[in-house]
């Protein structure tokens, strides 16, 4: 059992960096960014090619995938949300959906749709409590997700980044008024959101060893579930939602059956929605139901 | 062009038109739905299991596959359309994994191995379903009802104030749209001869709402007439079938740029089409229809 919860916490760490990455953009946007799994799933596929190809090791690698992940997000900002008309709700959803069915259908093209084999490129003793074990890769996608989770936490409340942000987030023409840049932030943020994509996309590949070009349209879907589930654009709610949504996940695949994980975060969707319609975390900001 | 004269690629082309129209009588209500194929799924899931494991006709299968998703649309509806716009849309995604979920789990039908045995589809079937589910939506859509779905569909709050009751012709939309594309689904599935619940998961429900976006959510024929073109396309241009889904998805995203109202408009019925020309009219409102 504490093993399961142990595994719960690492599975959900990652879910979090995902679920942050749709969050990010909503809070900005009041926009649904259906390309955040896609640009997870390149992450995966990024790393593995400097590792397997470039021979790069690993903690570069990581830094190298969020840097090319951020670059297909700032590609995605000028594609999918700049030229887009804004006069049907959907629209610019609809074209990060095109967008991401451009991108996975691609690699399926050109690297075939099996999975590919991630390469551990960790050398480290497993850690060993008593009982319990957390295996070394374990370790670093927590210590990776937690690095990455202070640092943005540190950005968004601490930096003047931080502070253009929230006030983009709260209100737009207020923003632009106080002289907040708008198309920068919004172009930065997008890149601080596929970035952590990238990463999370990196850390699932590690520990699942391997990486699938659907895996966009599966785990990464879940980071949306994940994010209604904390609180449409908070960005505390995607955390706590992820840990929660991987330790159900866990405990359901231990007690009912693997089969049924990918039903958790849906059904605990319907039913945040149901009975608190805000998000279990909500924030006394966070935006309207429509 | 041997793809024109094939049988099945106009098998596909009915079935394709159905479902679109299904998803289309819900998004004239203004409620998106990303989970589509799973109304599909259920569909063709009951109807085979009442094919092949029951020995019902076809017909006889259909039309309880139909009742039976529009039943289960409505039920999902009730709950469900208690939320609106992005978070509607995103429960209607969660409907599609749950639904894959249930099947893959569901020993009955096979589960992940998926489900055979079925047959009996024939062009003119597929065709007079299509045409039937063709004047069926034509002849809601200018009935009272049609019209208060395109009310909802422009504002649930004027509608309101005219009387209609928003919540019930929301979950009816619903409910039609889910039985409609069941009608699909069952056809899709005796035409596969095989299904597995993977067939039915959130890549076609892109799929089928790809077809009524780019065709034009508008008008029914948008719907017909987007998934008649998607269905050719890629058959008719050679050496594109491997490529066909990034095809659609450049489409997709160069569309929402440029026309996101999709090829086919209201006004694109009524008048000729003016390249460039404004799409508003005096007070600045974009009417759908």
């Amino acid at each position: 059992m504490d093993q399961q919860i142990i595994n719960g916490i690492l599975l959900g760490s990652t879910y979090s960096l995902i679920a942050i990455g749709y969050s990010l953009v909503f809070g900005l946007l009041k926009l649904i960014n259906l390309a955040q799994g896609e640009i997870f799933m390149v992450g995966g596929f990024l790393g593995l090619m400097f590792i397997k190809v470039f021979h790069v090791p690993f903690f570069l690698a990581v830094l190298l995938a969020m840097a090319g992940a951020g670059l297909m997000g700032l590609l995605l900002e000028l594609i999918c949300f700049r030229p887009v008309q804004r006069h049907y709700f959907l629209a610019p959803a609809l074209s990060t959906l095109g967008f991401g069915i451009v991108v996975r259908e691609s690699i399926v093209n050109l690297l075939g749709s099996e999975p590919q084999v991630f390469p551990s490129g960790v050398n480290l003793p497993d850690l060993h409590f008593g009982d319990l074990m957390i295996s070394s890769v374990q370790m670093v996608v927590l210590g990776l997700s937690i690095l990455l989770l202070v640092a943005l936490i540190f950005l968004i409340q601490k930096t003047e980044l931080g502070y253009s942000i929230r006030a983009l987030s709260e209100n737009t023409v207020a923003a632009r008024l106080l002289g907040v840049r708008v198309n920068r932030t919004t172009m930065i943020t997008f890149f601080i959101s596929a970035a952590l994509a990238g990463a999370a996309g990196m850390l699932i590949g590690l520990r699942i060893e391997k990486i699938s070009p659907f895996i966009g349209a599966t785990l990464g879907m879940k980071g949306l579930a994940i994010m209604i589930i904390g609180g449409l654009g908070n960005i505390k709610g995607a955390m706590l939602g992820g840990l929660l949504v991987g330790l159900i996940e866990v405990l359901t695949s231990a007690y009912l059956g693997a089969v049924y994980t990918d039903a958790v975060p849906w059904g605990l969707l319907f039913l945040v929605l149901v009975f608190w319609p805000e998000g279990i975390f909500s924030s006394k900001n966070s935006a309207d139901r429509v | 062009m041997d793809a024109l004269t094939s049988e099945s690629i106009w098998m596909v082309v009915g079935i394709n038109i159905i479902v679109a129209l299904g998803l289309y009588v819900t998004v004239s209500t203004g409620q998106f739905s990303l989970g589509h194929a799973a109304f599909m799924g259920i569909g063709a899931y009951v109807s085979s299991a009442m094919t092949v494991k029951m020995g019902v006709p076809l017909i006889g299968a259909m039309v309880i596959a139909a009742l039976f998703t529009g039943l289960f649309g409505a039920l999902f509806g009730l709950p469900a359309l208690r939320t609106k716009g992005i978070y509607l849309t995103i429960l209607t995604l969660g409907l599609g994994e749950l639904v894959r979920v249930f099947f893959s789990s569901f020993e009955y039908t096979g589960g992940v191995a998926g489900f055979g045995g079925m047959s009996g589809t024939t062009l003119p079937l597929v065709f007079g379903v299509a045409v039937f589910c063709i004047v069926f939506v034509y002849w809601l859509m200018r009935s009272l009802f049609g019209q208060a779905f395109l009310a909802v569909g422009q504002d649930e709050l004027v509608a309101e104030t005219l009387g209609i009751n928003a919540t019930a012709i929301k979950v009816i939309a619903f409910s039609l749209g889910a039985a409609i594309s069941a009608l699909g689904g069952a056809l899709y599935a005796h035409f596969m001869f095989f299904i597995e619940p993977t067939h039915f998961s959130y890549s076609h429900s892109v799929l089928i709402l790809l077809f009524v976006i780019f065709g034009g959510i508008e008008t029914m024929w948008g719907a017909v007439i987007g998934a008649v073109i998607l269905t050719f396309l890629p058959e008719v241009v050679r050496g594109l079938a491997e490529w066909r889904l990034v095809l659609y998805g450049a489409v997709m995203v160069v569309l929402m740029a440029v026309r996101a109202e999709g090829l086919i408009s209201k006004r694109t019925l009524t008048r000729p089409i003016i390249p460039f020309a404004k799409k508003t009219d005096p007070i600045g409102r974009n009417w759908p229809i």
